[in-house]
């Protein structure tokens, strides 16, 4: 299959439908993008440059003579910062999508036109899992770096004299260990998180319509039902288990010491690191072997693929459910 | 020899305590325009999502050769169905339609669609939530006909719509779309608007057929019979279907009687599908 035709595939058009219909997805970083651009360029028109110097992830950078590769640095740390700050918005935006999106076809009863089409109910949450899981963590991405990307070209025309520090910003090697470094947090984090995202699915697909306040709403029930097991675990066993693993396994602290390594730049007198690349240095903080391999990671998605089966489930019999 | 569209033999669905289908059997050929009628609660959406393979059910049922609820996706490439007018997404564009089920129906031919869109005057930027009552089922009505399919079925196809959007739909459906292969099954209350069109009708009544005929016979088996008070009693010898008072006069309704003998008494005329349908389920509420 050539690339046109997974293109024009109607698995395609079946996640082409859902950027139609919850335009949450583009607009969210679109508007995002558009308040830090703005922002940025009336700043500079009332005389409040764009500063790349300051404190960034413990990196002191000090005056702009700094050694290339120190700034180097700065920069990737500049660009994951701003990536991360779109992918936070689009963990909201997931939430929120994947909530809605199985129960809303059938409170509106579009439902009956999607299976009026020779389209199963496995594609369909298929296509709603990769939105929700990929989707729209990557468009969030993508606003990310074009964001950085306006940025650079602001303080460009700002600091066109300073060399060194352009020389950094528009660094090939930079733009390209960074968006890898956000790829893989992106990519990561996805499965990490897949068994949140497919449990809200679930529980948007599986919940019946119009029983009260909970029924019309499937983002609150997603999040009482595991709160409720954590309270009758207390109060019937004095005991915190499952509250303790679910903020554990879904804190970001464990997710972080899986998806990287806990591998510090340091740099040496000069302010440089000794012989070493970019490259190495992003290759020793990401740690792809150690985040594939954790039990946490494959429980979760064999625990994502369950979710995923009952969702399916729920949806081929929405209309038995009378 | 014409293999049946639809076939359905002891067909049951039951939710909980409540059976909404009672062993019900019928079916459909190629190239007749079968009526479902029947009360709220009758089963017939029950039997139309069966057959759409939306439920599962108990009993035989084969739909275009095909297991309904098993054989789903197949049966959908060669089944349309609109299952009320209200349920095309109010955010989609015309043309968004157009183009997601081009590329999710092997039997979508986009030109015939674009065709009637144009024919139909609708707007391709706009939202369905934009359109009318009358052009969301225009729209509708162009994406289904331009799929090449040989069922159709409608639950309720003109529910809320003006009586000249409803005209209109049944024209095309009749015009436009209906051929000697293709078989069309459709639900309504509104009898009186299908009665023309119908080649079958089947009556449902609590989970069960009351009445399954081809329209032409129902002048040779049912007759209405319209007397004055001093011929009742005569009538109701020939032990009618129901009876029922219009304007001073009394209005039979007699099934498989002898004509001459009803003309004796006072005028005979042929009923309507909604006379018919009224008899049938008053005589059982009995």
């Amino acid at each position: 299959m050539n690339a046109r035709s997974v293109w024009n595939s109607p698995f395609a058009w079946l996640v082409r439908r859902e950027l139609w219909e919850h335009r949450l997805i583009v607009g969210g970083p679109g508007v995002l993008f558009g308040v830090i651009v703005l922002s940025a360029i009336i700043g500079l028109l009332n005389g409040h440059p764009i500063s790349m110097s300051g404190d960034v992830s413990g990196l002191d950078l000090g005056p702009i003579e700094a050694p290339a590769r120190k700034l180097q640095i700065l920069m990737i740390a500049i660009i994951c910062l701003v990536g991360a700050l779109f992918l936070m918005l689009a963990s909201g935006v997931q939430i929120f999508y994947a909530a809605d999106t199985l129960h809303a076809e059938r409170s509106q009863r579009t439902i009956l036109f999607w299976k009026s089409l020779p389209v199963s109910d496995l594609s369909t949450v298929l296509a709603k899992v990769v939105v929700a899981a990929l989707v729209i963590p990557l468009v969030a991405l993508a606003a990310g770096l074009a964001t950085t990307l306006v940025l650079s070209l602001l303080f460009t025309v700002e600091a066109y004299s300073l060399s060194n520090l352009l020389a950094a910003v528009w660094s090939p090697a930079v733009w390209w260990h960074a968006t890898v470094a956000l790829l893989y947090l992106t990519l990561t984090a996805t499965v990490w998180f897949l068994p949140m995202t497919t449990w809200f699915l679930l529980v948007s697909a599986w919940l019946p319509l119009a029983r009260g306040r909970l029924g019309r709403s499937p983002m609150l029930v997603a999040v009482v039902v595991p709160a409720l097991v954590v309270v009758f675990e207390a109060v019937a066993f004095h005991s915190f288990t499952a509250g303790a693993y679910l903020t554990k396994r879904f804190g970001f602290a464990q997710y972080l010491s899986t998806a990287f390594a806990d591998a510090r730049v340091t740099f040496n007198s000069a302010g440089d690191i000794d012989g070493r690349t970019i490259g190495s240095i992003a290759s020793d903080v990401m740690s792809p072997l150690t985040f594939l391999g954790s039990p946490s990671t494959i429980i979760g998605v064999l625990v994502s693929a369950l979710f995923i089966a009952g969702a399916v489930y729920s949806r081929r019999r929405s209309e038995d459910r009378a | 020899m014409t293999t049946n569209v639809i076939e359905a033999r002891g067909l049951s669905k039951r939710y909980g305590q409540t059976v909404a289908l009672d062993g019900v059997s019928f079916h459909a050929a190629p190239g007749r325009i079968v009526g479902l009628i029947g009360p709220n609660g009758a089963g017939k959406t029950t039997a139309l999502n069966a057959i759409l393979g939306l439920i599962p059910a108990e009993g035989e049922l084969t739909v275009m050769g095909l297991d309904p609820y098993r054989e789903r996706g197949r049966l959908m490439e060669v089944t349309s169905f609109i299952a009320d007018v209200a349920v095309l997404p109010r955010w989609l564009k015309v043309q968004q339609a157009i183009d997601f089920v081009a590329h999710v129906h092997p039997r979508f031919r986009p030109e015939r669609c674009a065709e009637l869109i144009n024919r139909f005057g609708l707007p391709r930027k706009a939202r369905v939530a934009s359109l009318s009552k009358g052009m969301v089922t225009q729209l509708h009505l162009a994406l289904v006909m331009a799929i090449d399919a040989k069922l159709l079925v409608l639950d309720e196809p003109t529910l809320g719509l003006d009586i000249v959007s409803r005209k209109q739909f049944y024209d095309h459906l009749l015009n436009d779309y209906m051929d000697d292969e293709r078989t069309i099954l459709v639900t309504t209350h509104q009898v009186e608007e299908i009665e023309n069109i119908l080649t079958d009708v089947i009556f449902l009544e609590r989970g069960k057929v009351v009445l399954d005929l081809a329209m032409d016979a129902v002048a040779d088996r049912f007759a209405q019979l319209v007397v004055g008070p001093e011929h009742v009693e005569a009538a109701r010898r020939l032990k009618p279907l129901s009876e029922r008072n219009s304007l001073g006069r009394t209005v039979f309704m007699f099934e498989g009687a002898d004509p001459k003998a009803l003309a004796a008494l006072g005028d005979v005329r042929q009923p309507s599908l909604a006379d018919l349908f009224v008899a049938k389920m008053t005589t059982r509420a009995v």
